[in-house]
């Protein structure tokens, strides 16, 4: 029981740990009218990432054979020779994701001045696998 | 026990701040009226669902500067070390000045 109950807190740990990492922050000027009377909107973009260590290291979970496991690492060093330098967040498999941000700002606020733009860059990260997320918080104003 | 305690102090200070991220915008002239605000929150294990905290600070500049707007705004991102896996402090803070307008 005591061994059940311990393997059950290690994957709630384990799962529990989807956590959200802030990665940069930014903020543009403000015009306090806008803000202050404004309507608030928000734009989240994001985009699927995945830890290549944290998958070998689960998929040699799922084998005995030592000369597999050893081959899964070869696999996954040789990769990460392609990946260094700095970066924020997992790999993703599509870099454009972000680039409709100016757009979905444009159609929440079509004609009126848009002010106190926050861009957040951040990461929901899962087992494995994390959300790559650009989320842009503004204010629109109101009236003409 | 001359290394154990050279190990445990060297994990006690490890504590530090790491500067994730700093951003500014254009500074104005008029650099009279410094306004600021601060989005913070404490780290327990590692555990945080949500980034939150930052979203208000918009909100709390502007509040501070109510007739005009706030430029030249220091973005700084940290994250404060207490104790390395179980203590942090995720800290954003924005400084900018406060400009009537024209």
């Amino acid at each position: 029981m005591k061994k059940n109950n311990l393997v059950l807190l290690s994957l709630a740990v384990l799962f529990l740990n989807g956590c959200a990492f802030l990665h940069q922050f930014q903020m543009s000027s403000i015009d306090s009218e806008a803000v202050m009377t404004g309507k608030k909107f928000e734009i989240i973009v994001s985009e699927t990432g995945v830890n290549l260590q944290e998958a070998a290291d689960t998929a040699k979970l799922f084998t005995q054979s030592q000369q597999t496991r050893k081959e899964m690492q070869q696999i996954n060093d040789i990769i990460s020779m392609f990946q260094m330098g700095p970066r924020t967040g997992n790999m993703v498999f599509n870099e454009k994701y972000a680039d409709s941000i100016m757009r979905a700002i444009q159609l929440e606020c079509p004609s009126r001045k848009i002010s106190g733009l926050t861009s957040i860059r951040e990461t929901a990260k899962y087992p494995v696998v994390s959300g790559e997320i650009v989320r842009i918080t503004g204010y629109c104003q109101k009236g003409s | 026990m001359k290394s154990l305690l050279l190990i445990l102090s060297a994990f006690f200070l490890m504590s530090c701040t790491h500067l994730s991220s700093v951003s500014t915008s254009a500074i104005p002239t008029q650099r009279s009226k410094p306004v600021s605000a601060v989005g913070e929150r404490f780290m327990f294990m590692l555990f945080n669902f949500d980034n939150k905290y930052v979203d208000n600070m918009v909100m709390d500049l502007a509040r501070q500067c109510p007739k005009g707007r706030v430029e030249g705004i220091l973005t700084k991102y940290e994250v404060i070390t207490y104790f390395p896996l179980f203590a942090y402090n995720l800290k954003a803070s924005a400084d900018g000045y406060c400009v009537a307008k024209n």
